[in-house]
């Protein structure tokens, strides 16, 4: 069977490592290794991974840089396996995670491996999960992804490590919000194979004080900026690396520029809703927009667009 | 505009949603509410999903073979509403399947094949790859599965798909067996006993359908005669199918209960005028012609074609003590064989159906035929429009309870004047016997074993048997599985020949 490395990428989790340690004990499959990775932790997480009775093969090590995607490529220059697979601390998988997808890595050899999530309360309630239609479709991943069909999250899949050294695909330094959109639109660049498990197994738990669920602040646009202007840079060079039409061309696009433009009234709304410097911070987020000369066509594009998003965004 | 028209819909579509995100609302909202309400409600709690109400399938749409599953898996789920088809591009083999509840996932594989454009009979639609451990979901597979072996009238998969299950009932398991043809004494028992014992609560229908078949299985025989007075005083207080009226009349005929038989016909056609001309039974419109109940001429020819066939049984039977007669099966297993030319030195030859006498198959099977046995039914059988046979023998029909076969007989009448049917008598015997409905070939070899003793081997060809599924049959002409409507065992029919047939 082909070996499985499980990167944990923790920032001062002292309250959710033992759930997470407890999934990985119970795992129907030893064969794996877990490498967990603080991003400078001071919680006394470290200590307390040390104290726990672990089952299964791990190492601890503390990320090279700062952020969760930091620690993620700290994760993966030094484990050696052949499938590495992302899980957050705060989250917990199946049982027979491991066996699964151990099964298709050794079976199957595709480059990616997806399973299906439910996205989980504190009460376990189940908020949103998998959308399978989308999740089985026959479309490119990378359009789907562009076009925000399927979700963008790095966890819930096993990617090859060779696939990943050849499209050297990494997670960006320093960003907190949208790290994974970068590091999936590189994993799926180049057509890969991907085979699919059709089963709910990762759980993604919604806590309420959450990277993803805190009140936008100004490194969120930030963020938001960074994140777009390099996936525009992977868009456009695949693009143009493709034979197609001119309509086939912008048609793409068009797309790129919409979701774009849907992701930033979605982070305007969010701030309206949120925050108490809203005003502020809406005046940040079109500032670095315009400002932006990477985005600049995806903008003049949205600006002559039937759509409404330039006006709900930039006015 | 568009903002406006966008905004518009969403008032009307969604209006929590509308209320929710709209700038202007939400400001007169926060106006009302005190500074502390503000900093509590500032996140949307995470609220959970609604469970779907539905279960839903999804299957791939690549090709020709796979249009013909969409429509069938369309047909199987008409009466299912609990379950939405989802066909499109999918990363699923052509020859898999999901279905979900919404919680759970299930591969399944589609095992039923296309054969010559026809879903072919015999499997089911959808098995699961993995042990499926949902009981929603294995229910909803057993659902599919039974409307699919329904679809096609797979009565024989049915039966057996249900017979072990839990949920098998007496009633649900004669019923079944009788629509997939199997006539084993176990069954015929089950049905008696089903059919009195629940005549009072039985569907009128079911009740139809036990009568119709035992009728078949059993001829006018004395275990159905109080069956059949029930039904007829049934008949005179409710409202029943006319054709089934009909039947029951016809039943009355061959019992020699005529007078029940006249007010039976005559009950059916005050109800439709009709109904004595759309249900032609020929021994019960014989006897309603020479009873003078009627004097149109379609029943006076069917009144003579009554006597014709009876007198032509008689005469095949002479034909066949004074002849020795070859019997070529369409069995593949003379093919490469070259026993053409020595077959054609026989004086007597019959086969069956649309069997093929044109080369190269001459080469195999030969040319020359004297008598052809035929099933009436020219979806299976082409209309054969030979000359100079010496006798077309109906394999598949009675004077008494097979409906409308004069009109067939009559058209069979051009071609040739000596057209007869195998005696009521053996094939009921026969069924009976195999406990099933016996195929052409062996009807037509139990008949020359009644006339002559047992069959010379030599006189024997094509009848292979052996390599034939239960519901199956295959031709040397077409190579692959034909008739998929019939319903014989070839295992007991190979059983019973190697008694009639001699070593």
């Amino acid at each position: 069977m082909l070996e499985i490395d499980i990167i944990i990428p923790f920032r001062d989790a002292v309250d959710h490592l033992n759930n997470i340690c407890s999934c990985l004990n119970r795992q129907t499959s030893n064969n794996f290794t877990v490498y967990f990775i603080s991003d400078h932790s001071t919680d006394g997480s470290i200590e307390l991974l040390k104290s726990l009775d672990l089952k299964f093969k791990h190492t601890i090590l503390e990320s090279l840089s700062s952020g969760p995607g930091a620690a993620r490529n700290t994760g993966i220059e030094n484990s050696c396996g052949d499938y590495i697979c992302f899980i957050d601390a705060d989250d917990k998988i199946s049982d027979d995670y491991i066996e699964k997808f151990s099964f298709v890595a050794t079976y199957e050899q595709p480059d990616i491996i997806e399973c299906m999530f439910k996205a989980i309360n504190t009460d376990s309630d189940v908020v949103s999960k998998t959308n399978l239609a989308s999740y089985i479709s026959c479309e490119d991943r990378f359009d789907s992804l562009i076009s925000g069909a399927v979700p963008r999250l790095s966890w819930g899949k096993a990617y090859r490590r060779e696939h990943l050294l050849r499209n050297n695909a990494r997670f960006p330094d320093d960003i907190y919000n949208g790290e994974d959109h970068i590091f999936l639109l590189l994993a799926y660049n180049k057509t890969p194979r991907v085979s699919l498990i059709f089963d709910f197994m990762y759980f993604w738990v919604r806590h309420p004080n959450s990277l993803t669920n805190r009140t936008p602040t100004e490194k969120n646009i930030f963020d938001f900026i960074a994140v777009s202007e390099a996936k525009y840079k992977i868009f456009t060079e695949r693009l143009n690396s493709q034979d197609i039409d001119d309509e086939a061309h912008h048609k793409n696009k068009i797309t790129f520029s919409r979701r774009l433009f849907k992701e930033a009234r979605s982070l305007k709304n969010d701030i309206i809703k949120n925050s108490d410097q809203h005003s502020s911070l809406i005046e940040a987020l079109k500032m670095k927009l315009l400002a932006s000369e990477t985005l600049s066509e995806p903008m003049d594009i949205i600006k002559n667009d039937s759509t409404s998003y330039w006006s709900d965004v930039i006015h | 505009m568009n903002k406006i028209k966008r905004k518009f819909k969403k008032l009307i579509s969604n209006p929590q949603a509308f209320i929710r995100d709209s700038r202007l609302v939400r400001k007169v909202i926060l106006k009302n509410k005190s500074p502390a309400a503000i900093t509590i409600n500032k996140k949307t709690p995470i609220t959970p999903l609604k469970k779907p109400s539905k279960f839903e399938i999804y299957i791939n749409d690549n090709g020709m073979e796979s249009a013909i599953i969409i429509a069938h898996f369309q047909d199987c789920l008409k009466g299912i509403s609990e379950i939405k088809l989802n066909i499109g591009q999918y990363r699923l083999k052509s020859n898999e399947c999901i279905l979900t509840d919404g919680d759970n996932i299930e591969l399944a594989t589609i095992i039923a094949s296309v054969e010559n454009n026809t879903i072919a009979k015999g499997s089911l639609l959808l098995e699961v790859t993995k042990n499926n451990t949902f009981i929603n979901t294995s229910n909803i597979i057993h659902k599919v599965n039974v409307s699919h072996m329904k679809q096609l009238g797979d009565f024989n998969s049915l039966y057996y798909y249900y017979k072990d299950r839990p949920e098998c009932t007496d009633i649900s398991k004669a019923k079944y067996a009788l629509n997939a043809g199997i006539y084993t004494r176990e069954i015929i028992n089950l049905s008696l006993k089903v059919v009195y014992d629940n005549y009072l609560t039985l569907h009128q229908n079911d009740l139809n359908l036990f009568f119709r078949k035992l009728y078949r299985i059993l001829g006018a025989d004395s275990k159905l005669e109080q069956l059949a007075n029930k039904l007829a005083q049934s008949i005179r207080k409710q409202v029943y199918p006319v054709s089934f009226i009909m039947l029951l009349a016809a039943f009355f005929t061959e019992a020699g209960e005529y007078d029940k038989a006249v007010e039976m016909a005559k009950k059916a056609k005050s109800k439709d005028k009709n109904a004595w001309r759309n249900n032609r039974f020929l021994g019960l419109i014989h006897l309603l012609y020479s009873t003078n109940e009627i004097n149109e001429e379609w029943a006076k020819n069917d009144s003579e074609l009554f006597k014709k066939l009876s007198r032509n049984e008689w005469e095949f039977e002479i034909y066949a003590r004074e002849n020795n007669i070859c019997v070529i099966g369409n069995g593949p297993n003379e093919l490469g064989k070259k026993q053409g030319t020595l077959i054609d030195e026989n004086d007597n030859i019959a086969r069956f159906n649309g069997a093929v006498t044109e080369y190269p198959f001459t080469e195999d099977y030969g040319r020359k035929t004297n008598i052809v046995i035929m099933n009436p039914r020219y979806y299976e059988t082409q209309r054969n429009n030979k000359f100079g046979l010496d006798f077309i023998i109906i394999s598949d029909g009675n004077l008494y309870s097979s409906k409308n076969l004069s009109l067939k007989l009559h058209d069979l009448e051009q071609y040739c004047e000596n057209i007869c049917l195998i005696p009521r008598k053996l094939d009921i015997q026969l069924t009976q016997e195999i406990g099933a409905s016996p195929s052409s070939g062996l009807k037509f070899l139990t008949w020359l074993y009644k006339i002559q003793g047992q069959v010379k081997r030599k006189n024997i060809y094509g009848f292979s048997m052996i390599d034939q599924r239960h519901g199956m049959a295959t031709s040397y002409c077409k190579g692959t599985r034909t008739g998929l409507n019939t319903i014989h065992n070839w295992e007991q029919e190979k059983k019973y020949m190697e008694t009639i047939v001699e070593c």
